[in-house]
Protein backbone atom coordinates (compact mmCIF):
# COMPACT_ATOMS: atom_id res chain seq x y z
CA UNK A 1 0.00 0.00 0.00
CA UNK A 2 1.41 3.57 -0.85
CA UNK A 3 2.07 5.65 1.88
CA UNK A 4 1.24 9.41 2.31
CA UNK A 5 2.07 11.75 5.32
CA UNK A 6 -0.94 12.48 7.00
CA UNK A 7 -0.93 15.68 9.44
CA UNK A 8 -3.56 15.27 12.41
CA UNK A 9 -4.37 18.82 13.39
CA UNK A 10 -6.00 18.78 17.34
CA UNK A 11 -7.65 22.47 17.93
CA UNK A 12 -10.47 21.64 20.85
CA UNK A 13 -10.76 20.88 24.14
CA UNK A 14 -9.61 17.23 25.50
CA UNK A 15 -12.92 16.86 27.09
CA UNK A 16 -16.95 17.90 26.25
CA UNK A 17 -17.28 16.52 23.16
CA UNK A 18 -16.77 13.58 21.36
CA UNK A 19 -14.00 15.16 18.74
CA UNK A 20 -11.16 14.54 19.99
CA UNK A 21 -11.26 10.79 20.84
CA UNK A 22 -12.07 10.68 16.88
CA UNK A 23 -9.20 12.33 15.85
CA UNK A 24 -6.79 9.77 17.95
CA UNK A 25 -8.99 7.28 16.38
CA UNK A 26 -8.14 8.50 12.86
CA UNK A 27 -4.54 8.72 14.22
CA UNK A 28 -4.43 4.93 15.38
CA UNK A 29 -6.04 3.75 12.14
CA UNK A 30 -3.91 5.29 9.55
CA UNK A 31 -0.88 3.67 11.16
CA UNK A 32 -2.29 0.73 11.52
CA UNK A 33 -2.50 1.07 7.57
CA UNK A 34 1.43 1.89 7.75
CA UNK A 35 0.81 5.50 7.17
CA UNK A 36 3.14 8.29 8.51
CA UNK A 37 1.04 9.99 10.89
CA UNK A 38 1.81 13.62 12.61
CA UNK A 39 -0.14 15.38 15.89
CA UNK A 40 0.01 19.28 15.88
CA UNK A 41 -1.91 20.37 19.15
CA UNK A 42 -3.43 23.97 18.48
CA UNK A 43 -5.23 27.00 19.77
CA UNK A 44 -7.33 24.99 22.32
CA UNK A 45 -6.16 21.78 21.51
CA UNK A 46 -2.98 22.49 23.82
CA UNK A 47 -5.25 21.37 27.06
CA UNK A 48 -5.01 17.65 25.41
CA UNK A 49 -0.91 17.41 26.58
CA UNK A 50 -1.52 18.50 30.24
CA UNK A 51 -0.53 15.33 32.32
CA UNK A 52 -2.60 13.89 35.25
CA UNK A 53 -5.75 14.49 33.84
CA UNK A 54 -8.36 12.86 36.02
CA UNK A 55 -10.81 12.02 33.19
CA UNK A 56 -12.68 9.80 35.82
CA UNK A 57 -14.07 12.42 37.55
CA UNK A 58 -16.46 13.94 34.73
CA UNK A 59 -17.20 9.83 33.71
CA UNK A 60 -14.43 10.76 30.22
CA UNK A 61 -11.61 8.69 29.41
CA UNK A 62 -8.65 9.82 29.68
CA UNK A 63 -7.05 11.59 26.77
CA UNK A 64 -3.64 10.46 28.57
CA UNK A 65 -3.61 7.10 28.01
CA UNK A 66 -4.45 7.19 24.94
CA UNK A 67 -1.32 9.55 24.32
CA UNK A 68 0.99 7.70 26.03
CA UNK A 69 -0.12 4.77 24.03
CA UNK A 70 0.89 6.36 20.42
CA UNK A 71 4.31 5.31 20.71
CA UNK A 72 3.09 1.64 20.28
CA UNK A 73 2.01 2.41 17.24
CA UNK A 74 4.74 4.22 16.16
CA UNK A 75 3.34 7.68 16.24
CA UNK A 76 6.18 9.61 17.64
CA UNK A 77 5.81 12.86 15.94
CA UNK A 78 3.28 15.18 17.96
CA UNK A 79 4.17 19.08 17.49
CA UNK A 80 2.93 22.00 19.68
CA UNK A 81 2.33 25.56 18.56
CA UNK A 82 4.24 27.53 20.58
CA UNK A 83 2.15 30.57 20.61
CA UNK A 84 -0.88 28.91 21.32
CA UNK A 85 1.01 27.10 25.01
CA UNK A 86 1.86 31.38 25.07
CA UNK A 87 -1.50 32.46 25.38
CA UNK A 88 -2.83 29.98 27.50
CA UNK A 89 0.37 30.94 30.10
CA UNK A 90 1.37 27.03 30.11
CA UNK A 91 5.16 26.47 29.21
CA UNK A 92 6.49 23.38 27.54
CA UNK A 93 7.71 21.87 30.28
CA UNK A 94 4.33 21.58 31.84
CA UNK A 95 3.09 19.10 29.34
CA UNK A 96 3.70 15.58 28.48
CA UNK A 97 7.44 15.44 27.28
CA UNK A 98 6.65 14.06 23.78
CA UNK A 99 5.26 16.97 22.27
CA UNK A 100 8.03 19.60 20.20
CA UNK A 101 7.05 23.32 20.49
CA UNK A 102 7.00 25.38 17.17
CA UNK A 103 7.11 28.51 16.10
CA UNK A 104 4.51 30.27 13.36
CA UNK A 105 6.70 29.69 10.70
CA UNK A 106 7.29 26.00 11.69
CA UNK A 107 3.77 25.39 12.23
CA UNK A 108 3.45 26.46 8.89
CA UNK A 109 6.08 24.83 7.00
CA UNK A 110 5.07 21.24 9.45
CA UNK A 111 1.01 21.73 7.43
CA UNK A 112 3.49 22.26 3.93
CA UNK A 113 5.14 18.92 4.05
CA UNK A 114 2.54 16.74 4.69
CA UNK A 115 0.32 15.30 1.77
CA UNK A 116 -2.95 15.71 3.79
CA UNK A 117 -3.93 17.89 7.05
CA UNK A 118 -7.40 16.72 8.86
CA UNK A 119 -8.47 18.96 11.59
CA UNK A 120 -10.58 17.57 14.59
CA UNK B 1 -7.85 16.12 -9.43
CA UNK B 2 -9.90 13.32 -7.52
CA UNK B 3 -11.85 14.90 -3.84
CA UNK B 4 -12.57 12.64 -0.87
CA UNK B 5 -14.57 14.55 2.01
CA UNK B 6 -14.82 13.63 5.30
CA UNK B 7 -18.19 14.99 7.46
CA UNK B 8 -17.91 15.72 10.81
CA UNK B 9 -21.14 17.00 11.83
CA UNK B 10 -25.27 16.05 12.10
CA UNK B 11 -27.31 17.84 9.19
CA UNK B 12 -29.39 19.07 12.06
CA UNK B 13 -27.27 20.26 14.16
CA UNK B 14 -24.67 22.01 11.71
CA UNK B 15 -23.88 24.24 8.55
CA UNK B 16 -20.87 21.50 7.64
CA UNK B 17 -22.61 19.16 5.76
CA UNK B 18 -24.49 21.67 3.70
CA UNK B 19 -20.80 23.35 2.69
CA UNK B 20 -19.59 20.21 2.08
CA UNK B 21 -22.27 19.18 -0.55
CA UNK B 22 -22.05 22.92 -1.83
CA UNK B 23 -18.31 22.17 -2.35
CA UNK B 24 -18.55 18.55 -4.13
CA UNK B 25 -20.87 19.76 -6.24
CA UNK B 26 -19.09 22.51 -7.09
CA UNK B 27 -15.98 20.36 -7.86
CA UNK B 28 -17.89 17.76 -9.83
CA UNK B 29 -19.37 20.63 -11.86
CA UNK B 30 -15.32 22.14 -12.26
CA UNK B 31 -14.82 18.56 -13.94
CA UNK B 32 -12.88 16.70 -10.65
CA UNK B 33 -13.88 13.53 -9.25
CA UNK B 34 -15.34 12.80 -6.18
CA UNK B 35 -13.82 9.51 -4.77
CA UNK B 36 -15.97 9.48 -1.44
CA UNK B 37 -17.87 10.65 1.32
CA UNK B 38 -16.86 9.44 4.98
CA UNK B 39 -19.51 10.55 7.79
CA UNK B 40 -17.51 10.35 11.02
CA UNK B 41 -18.67 11.10 14.34
CA UNK B 42 -21.51 13.37 14.82
CA UNK B 43 -21.87 13.18 10.71
CA UNK B 44 -23.30 10.14 10.75
CA UNK B 45 -26.67 11.25 11.23
CA UNK B 46 -26.64 11.98 7.51
CA UNK B 47 -26.90 8.26 6.74
CA UNK B 48 -30.07 7.46 9.12
CA UNK B 49 -33.05 6.59 6.98
CA UNK B 50 -35.84 7.21 9.64
CA UNK B 51 -34.61 10.61 10.07
CA UNK B 52 -37.68 13.10 8.50
CA UNK B 53 -36.88 16.65 7.58
CA UNK B 54 -40.05 19.26 7.24
CA UNK B 55 -41.54 19.56 4.01
CA UNK B 56 -40.28 23.00 3.25
CA UNK B 57 -36.72 21.93 4.27
CA UNK B 58 -33.94 20.61 1.67
CA UNK B 59 -33.80 16.87 1.90
CA UNK B 60 -30.20 16.89 2.79
CA UNK B 61 -29.80 13.05 2.60
CA UNK B 62 -31.43 12.77 -0.80
CA UNK B 63 -28.96 15.26 -2.46
CA UNK B 64 -25.89 13.15 -0.78
CA UNK B 65 -26.95 10.20 -2.45
CA UNK B 66 -28.40 11.86 -6.12
CA UNK B 67 -24.80 13.08 -6.18
CA UNK B 68 -22.71 10.00 -5.21
CA UNK B 69 -24.97 8.10 -7.69
CA UNK B 70 -23.97 10.49 -10.63
CA UNK B 71 -20.03 9.94 -9.62
CA UNK B 72 -20.02 6.72 -8.99
CA UNK B 73 -18.55 8.05 -5.35
CA UNK B 74 -19.33 6.12 -2.34
CA UNK B 75 -20.93 7.48 0.73
CA UNK B 76 -19.75 5.84 4.20
CA UNK B 77 -20.72 5.96 7.95
CA UNK B 78 -18.20 5.24 10.32
CA UNK B 79 -19.10 1.58 11.75
CA UNK B 80 -18.28 2.61 15.24
CA UNK B 81 -19.69 6.08 14.96
CA UNK B 82 -22.66 4.71 13.14
CA UNK B 83 -24.09 1.65 15.59
CA UNK B 84 -23.43 3.86 19.14
CA UNK B 85 -25.81 6.74 17.60
CA UNK B 86 -28.70 3.96 16.40
CA UNK B 87 -27.71 4.36 12.65
CA UNK B 88 -27.27 0.43 11.77
CA UNK B 89 -27.41 -1.63 8.38
CA UNK B 90 -29.26 -5.37 8.77
CA UNK B 91 -26.20 -6.70 9.43
CA UNK B 92 -25.24 -4.30 12.49
CA UNK B 93 -29.14 -4.58 13.72
CA UNK B 94 -28.99 -8.56 13.53
CA UNK B 95 -25.49 -8.90 15.60
CA UNK B 96 -26.79 -6.49 17.96
CA UNK B 97 -30.17 -7.78 18.29
CA UNK B 98 -32.11 -4.93 17.43
CA UNK B 99 -35.67 -4.45 15.87
CA UNK B 100 -34.61 -3.28 12.54
CA UNK B 101 -31.96 -1.32 10.06
CA UNK B 102 -32.18 2.26 10.51
CA UNK B 103 -29.27 3.42 8.02
CA UNK B 104 -30.49 4.28 4.83
CA UNK B 105 -29.24 1.30 1.84
CA UNK B 106 -27.49 3.98 0.17
CA UNK B 107 -24.79 4.38 2.55
CA UNK B 108 -22.26 1.54 3.49
CA UNK B 109 -21.38 1.17 7.19
CA UNK B 110 -17.71 0.68 7.44
CA UNK B 111 -14.91 1.23 9.54
CA UNK B 112 -11.76 3.97 9.62
CA UNK B 113 -9.91 1.78 7.13
CA UNK B 114 -12.19 3.28 4.62
CA UNK B 115 -10.91 6.95 5.61
CA UNK B 116 -7.39 5.83 5.42
CA UNK B 117 -7.85 4.60 1.35
CA UNK B 118 -9.79 7.74 0.94
CA UNK B 119 -6.17 9.79 2.25
CA UNK B 120 -4.46 7.20 0.30
CA UNK B 121 -6.63 7.39 -2.97
CA UNK B 122 -7.61 11.03 -3.37
CA UNK B 123 -5.25 13.99 -4.20
CA UNK B 124 -7.19 16.46 -1.02
CA UNK B 125 -9.43 14.73 1.63
CA UNK B 126 -11.45 17.90 2.75
CA UNK B 127 -12.26 18.28 6.48
CA UNK B 128 -16.05 19.83 6.87
CA UNK B 129 -17.36 20.27 10.74
CA UNK B 130 -15.49 20.43 14.30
Amino acid sequence: MAAKSLLLVFRRPPYGRSLSRAGYDVALAAAAFEQPVSLLFLDDGVWQLLPEQRADAIGARSISRTLESLPLYDIDNLYVDSESLAQRALVPDALVEAATPLDAAAVRELMARHDQVLVF
Amino acid sequence: MRFSILVLNSPTAAQAGDSAWAFARAAVDAGHELYRVFFYDEGVAHGSLLATPAQDDVDRQARWVELAEQQGADLVLCIASAVKRGVLDSGEAQRHEKPGASAHPAFELSGLGQLVDAHINSDRLVTFGR
